[in-house]
């Protein structure tokens, strides 16, 4: 194996040879800033590459591991943020031009443990302005490319971590999540997006977006991963009034437990709605690969999750329009126009039906948790269409066109609303190499669970080992 | 442009000197460019309308901690 090759390996390969001492951090650091240098200007995922401080901490990194001082499965490996994290030093930009000279004088909580696990930071990743839309285009820093098809969108607003991780130009990457802004960009990016319960990652130090609906979380190549990921960034945090006391388990390690006899349902709301065939298709022989697993797959309907739509928007609409107003009222031309003209929108939301939705809110988290106490996960496709065109501004589904931006959020902002962790994982690809998502989705505080049945997925699965032909050029 | 999507109501006597917009004040000519976008919003948020929500009370924001508390 060649250094240029260290990049294509899986962060937990790269631990291991890390760990063995057959590749060193500085080899795998370079080899993903190389991929960078010949895949970024195709794809466009990052803001800012931290060329001379990754090297200098993976540098030391080499030099700790060389003195025994092995910190574990993230020591060495180089890992991308998107660009709303606070990084002490290096500007946070949010993909906007409003803080586009910000330089925090800390890091994120996130950040500070992922460094303390050893972890290299490479950079900063493209992303929709302020996390406000499911595209991740962007007027102020460019669009950014989905890597299986660049003329095609990578959805967001976490795309940039998407691109990066499906492209190898990193090991894994952080994104924040508020409708979907993880698990979209990881279900047409072809990569792994968890969006773990509320509470369960400290937001201290991201630049929010709706304060809560906000969920941080990993974007990797695999469930593994992932798990490796959220077992460093987990956990309480006194910074975060959010933050949950709950007790972080080995995610690794609840990898492996059993499958038998777990009991998954399709949530038939969101496989009846409008979907594209081959994203049905690819879901329905996902669902036959669970069930060949050992787990029972059943049906089940959920009429109320219509009003989650509703919910969510007067919700997300409402926060987000309350955290930009001194901005809308002294600095509103230097938004893009889309970000703008959707923040005002939320400024006319009423107030009754800001707390209509918080009502409709508690209702679905009622009937879910019930929900959740017959089955273990529930199940649809991430999105139900494929990757749009960059240069479309509405979609064929279901026999009318629709703005894409709405489609794309129309499954995921559920489990924004209600709290509950969710996963999206590669289950496929439609004619065109376009990747296809399935989501799963499980009771709160129970993200090893989702991981488990994702991974046991993955082991059955070669979908996450396909490299799109940008990554290879 | 009103906050439900229609024509009706700002020339109105009723009206006058109300500010619908909180603390950032929106120009007739903002109004008149987010109305399309405001038309799809409120038809998302009528969708709230046909669920019975009974007793239900509104969800707290740090609902996970409140329950550990």
């Amino acid at each position: 194996m060649t250094d240029q090759d260290l990049c294509f390996l899986s962060l937990a390969q790269q631990a291991d040879l890390i760990r063995t001492r057959s590749a060193s951090p500085v080899e795998v650091v370079e080899s993903v800033l190389q991929q960078i240098d010949r895949v970024d200007p195709k794809l466009n995922s990052y803001i800012t590459v931290m060329r001379d401080s990754a090297l200098a901490d993976a540098r030391r990194a080499e030099e700790e591991i060389g003195r025994g001082a092995y910190r574990g499965s993230l020591h060495g490996i180089p890992v991308a943020l998107k660009d709303l994290f606070y990084t002490e030093g290096v500007r946070t930009t949010a993909g906007s031009r409003i803080l586009s000279d910000f330089v925090p004088a800390e890091d994120a909580t996130v950040v500070v443990r992922l460094r303390q696990a050893g972890a290299v930071i490479v950079g900063k990743t493209n992303m929709h302005e302020f996390a406000y839309g499911t595209l991740s285009t962007n007027p102020h820093y460019g669009d950014v490319r989905n890597p299986w098809d660049p003329e095609r969108v990578v959805g967001g607003s976490s795309g940039g971590s998407a691109a990066a991780a499906c492209s190898y130009m990193c090991s894994a990457a952080l994104g924040s999540d508020t409708g979907g802004s993880i698990r979209i960009p990881a279900a047409l990016g072809g990569v792994v997006g968890l969006k773990p319960t509320y509470g369960r990652v400290s937001r201290h130090g991201a630049v929010p977006c709706a304060w809560s609906l906000d969920h941080v979380g990993p974007l990797t190549r695999t469930a593994e991963d992932a798990a490796v990921v959220l077992s460093a960034i987990a956990g309480y945090d006194p910074k975060d009034p959010a933050s949950s006391l709950e007790p972080v388990p080995n995610y690794v390690v609840e990898l492996q437990g059993d499958l038998s006899g777990l009991r998954l349902a399709v949530l038939r709301e969101y496989v009846t709605d409008p979907t594209e065939p081959e994203v049905l298709a690819q879901f329905q022989a996902s669902a036959v690969v669970l069930r060949s697993l050992g787990m029972s797959v059943d049906e089940i309907s959920v009429p109320s999750v219509d009003a989650a739509v509703g919910a969510s928007t007067a919700i997300l609409a409402s926060e987000v329009a309350s955290y930009h107003e001194e901005w809308l009222r002294t600095r509103a031309d230097e938004y893009g126009a889309e970000v703008r003209s959707r923040l005002e929108t939320g400024l006319l939301i009423a107030a009754t039906d800001y707390v209509k939705a918080q009502r409709v809110r508690n209702l679905l988290t009622g009937q879910l948790t019930e929900l959740l106490k017959r089955y273990d996960a529930l199940l649809y496709p991430t999105i139900p269409v494929t990757a749009p065109r960059l240069d479309e501004d509405s979609i064929e589904l279901g026999g009318r066109r629709e703005p894409k931006g709405p489609v794309m959020v129309r499954h995921t902002r559920l489990f924004n609303l209600v709290s509950f962790p969710a996963i999206s994982v590669p289950c496929g690809f439609d004619s065109r190499g376009l990747p296809v998502g399935l989501h799963i989705a499980t009771a709160p505080f129970t993200e090893g669970l989702a991981l488990r049945v994702a991974h046991a997925y993955q082991q059955a699965t070669d979908w996450h080992l396909k490299v799109p032909a940008v990554a290879r050029g | 442009v009103d906050r439900h999507g229609d024509q009706a109501g700002r020339d109105t006597p009723e009206l006058s000197g109300l500010t619908l917009t909180g603390a950032v004040v929106l120009s007739e000519e903002r109004l008149r460019l987010l109305a399309p976008l405001w038309e799809a919003t409120h038809r998302n948020l009528r969708r709230m309308d046909s669920l019975e929500l009974g007793d239900t009370e509104p969800a707290t924001i740090f609902v996970w901690k409140g329950e550990q508390q």
